[in-house]
């Protein structure tokens, strides 16, 4: 009897744990833990309201909120609110949502994630709506990987991101080196960072140039010294050729040999490296701009210095519209719009990012200071573009911190491992991912 | 069953259909997913054992194991024994026992999101508070959260700092259940306090701290918020940990099947422990 009393307390207790362990205490944590600002416009509550998903920076809250607010102005039976997601939780939300039915009528879409969504029949086929509409595609920054697939398109070229070398003159001229040029080499590049690094009692106050362990850099560095990240159809891992080893060699001596770019630690965490002051170059982005703007420092933008070629990175972003949204002509309307001289204007008038419309691009709007070199993105763009690849194994490959290029190259970084043993990892954990879908 | 007691079934209905519907049956569901691959749109496809199998050549799994064995280790009997110590204290007739138990308390009611905020910050390289207490002392001030080695024992920590109040309060009920008679009788025959605490309070503890352990070792092995808020898994994988390499799974890389596997794994881990725990019983548990 004792023994079986026993076990019924036992089944009894373990019952308990069971559904002890199902409560995970007073928190039950959300996928996006962070808040989702909503931006209500000015109009009236109209008969049609549609969702305009984005990432959550200012530069893109900035542009999709005069956007939204200047089609609602001209759109009285539509309202479109802005809902920014940060860029971390993005994809997350949005695959739950497509998976749920309930997903933001019209949405931002990098290359790597439509990839992974089209052949998901989530995305809604724009092929007819742009053939009946008299948009000219080839008026814009189209990138085939983020536009098409099976021959049809199913998204609309928003953004064009470029990157460029976003220097700060008055540090420059404290130190009297002269501005970046075209001309500039990965050595030029170097001398100027070391004479515009400074170092107070053994601790260094100011860097040179800020040489970061992330994707769109090391696609820089790497492209430009001839090699690659992953080959032609993103199959297998390039990453630790003799090219493309040397290049970040390059970016991790800067950081431990020539001790001219901090680490991330060394800077003040949440904050742009290069709005602290410290930092005299950056590499930033077509939407670094506008959070920039309000730097206490003059600053321009120069082309990406050249290593044995020149290679200017870039992406896209384009918006899809939601296969089940339930307002399907007015958000194709609110697509179309972004696609229009006036949409892109205001992007280019906040300095969102890179208008996808080339005139857009090129025109005075865009290109006036400030800053000055705003003309950079288009030229480098027309000059030797680059098209930073993304594979649809995107996250796990380059972006998160627990990606194997994050988990492989942060060693090296810290000066714990070779450039090559790094490389070498990275590739190894890279191609078991590429073959493994 | 009695007739007459057939009335209880509609009292005990509500959470009876909650607990099917929303914890046994999904767990259920779960366990048919772990067999199958499904990306979270269009149909599952049946794999069988496949998932296990990967699962077990996957060297990102083991770490994630590993990880979050370590991060028990630390945790568990530094919150046990920092609550049992501030329990002890408590209980010594203080009068404002209850303000001290509310102050010890309140880290477990704040949200765990800003716990994992604010610490991350006191621990910024630099700039945070701690770096510059420690700085300002000449001490070394490592950035913790950026270290491989440091990370893990840093969010072990903030987790004692938050959990140590639940554990207070739930063992200082237990302490006062302690009789006081055989307290003072043993005095009173010359037991010194350690002799005292050893032989008659920690048995008569003995079963709460065995429900702490319990509950510790299960919430320890579930940590999820902490690490994805303060460290999103890095420094290099040192901070992730199985329940966010599950998450990761499912949400980000479209695995359901396979995150499913890992869950029961899981499960399966943890029901073991809670066996092991207490088939353990029979050596330091004594009940009345």
């Amino acid at each position: 009897m004792k023994c079986f009393s026993v076990s019924w307390r036992v089944l009894l207790l373990l019952a308990l744990a069971l559904v002890v362990s199902a409560c995970t205490g007073p928190s039950a944590p959300a996928p996006s833990a962070t808040a989702v600002p909503t931006v209500k416009p000015a109009a009236p509550k109209a008969p049609v309201a549609i969702r305009f998903g984005i990432y959550a920076d200012p530069a893109r809250e900035v542009v999709a909120k005069a956007q939204a607010e200047a089609f609602n102005k001209s759109h009285p039976n539509i309202t479109v609110t802005v809902e920014a997601v940060p860029f971390s939780d993005y994809y997350k939300k949005l695959g739950i949502a497509m998976a749920s039915g309930d997903a933001w009528d019209v949405f931002m879409i990098n290359a790597a994630y439509f990839r992974q969504i089209a052949p998901e029949g989530k995305l809604k086929d724009l092929t007819d709506p742009i053939k009946k509409s008299n948009l000219n595609l080839s008026d814009y920054t189209v990138d085939p990987g983020n536009a098409i697939y099976k021959g049809k398109t199913l998204s609309l070229p928003y953004e064009l991101n470029m990157m460029g070398l976003f220097y700060n003159k008055d540090l420059f001229d404290a130190a009297k080196v002269s501005y970046p040029t075209e001309k500039w080499t990965w050595n030029d590049l170097l001398q100027a960072s070391q004479k515009l690094t400074k170092t107070e009692g053994g601790k260094t106050v100011q860097w040179g140039f800020y040489s970061e362990n992330n994707y769109p850099s090391l696609h820089d560095f790497i492209a430009q010294n001839g090699g690659a990240m992953f080959n032609d159809d993103m199959t297998k891992s390039r990453i630790n050729e003799p090219a493309a080893v040397e290049a970040i060699q390059f970016m991790v001596d800067l950081v431990q040999k020539h001790k001219v770019s901090p680490l991330p630690a060394d800077l003040p965490a949440g904050v742009n490296p290069f709005m602290t002051g410290k930092v005299a170059m950056v590499i930033n982005y077509s939407f670094s701009v506008q959070p920039n703007l309000k730097a206490p420092f003059k600053w321009a933008i120069a082309p990406l210095p050249m290593g044995k070629q020149k290679a200017y990175g870039y992406w896209t972003q384009a918006v899809s519209l939601f296969e089940g949204t339930k307002n399907a002509d007015a958000a194709w309307e609110f697509a179309a719009y972004l696609m229009s001289k006036e949409a892109q204007e205001l992007m280019a008038k906040e300095r969102g990012a890179t208008p996808s419309l080339k005139s857009v691009a090129r025109s005075p709007i865009y290109l006036q200071a400030p800053p000055e070199g705003m003309e950079m993105f288009i030229k480098q763009y027309e000059d030797a573009p680059s098209p930073v690849p993304l594979p649809a194994q995107f996250g796990e490959l380059m972006s998160w911190p627990t990606s194997v290029n994050g988990v492989a190259f942060t060693p090296a970084w810290n000066g714990q491992v070779s450039a090559k043993d790094a490389a070498d990892q990275a590739a190894r954990n890279s191609d078991k991912i590429l073959s493994a879908k | 069953m009695k007739f007459s007691k057939l009335w209880l079934l509609p009292f005990l209905a509500p959470y009876t259909i909650g607990l099917c519907l929303f914890v046994l049956g999904p767990m259920f569901f779960s366990l048919y997913l772990s067999g199958t691959k499904w990306s979270l749109f269009g149909q599952a496809s049946w794999i069988g054992l496949q998932n296990f199998d990967n699962m077990i050549q996957d060297d990102i799994f083991w770490l994630a194991l590993r990880n979050t064995a370590y991060y028990a280790l630390m945790l568990v009997p530094g919150e046990l024994l920092c609550a049992l110590l501030l329990a002890l204290l408590l209980n010594t007739g203080l009068r404002a026992i209850g303000f001290f138990r509310a102050v010890y308390f309140t880290p477990y009611v704040m949200s765990l999101v800003s716990v994992g905020l604010v610490w991350a910050w006191f621990l910024t390289p630099n700039f945070g508070l701690l770096s510059q207490i420690l700085q300002a002392l000449h001490l070394p001030a490592p950035a913790f959260l950026q270290t491989r080695d440091l990370a893990m024992p840093a969010v072990a920590a903030t987790s004692v700092w938050r959990n140590t109040g639940y554990y207070t309060v739930l063992l200082l009920a237990g302490l006062q259940s302690v009789p006081r008679e055989m307290e003072e009788a043993a005095s009173v025959d010359g037991a010194s306090g350690l002799a005292r605490f050893r032989y008659i309070t920690l048995p008569f503890l003995s079963p709460t701290l065995f429900v702490a352990l319990v509950i510790a070792t299960i919430w320890a092995a579930q940590v999820f918020d902490l690490t994805y808020i303060m460290t999103l898994g890095g420094p290099e994988n040192a901070t992730l940990t199985i329940v966010q390499y599950i998450y990761n799974s499912a949400f980000a890389n479209g695995k359901m099947g396979y995150a499913s596997a890992m869950s029961w794994a899981l499960l399966l881990i943890m029901l073991a422990l809670t066996v092991l725990y207490f088939f353990s019983q029979r050596w330091w548990v004594h009940y009345e």
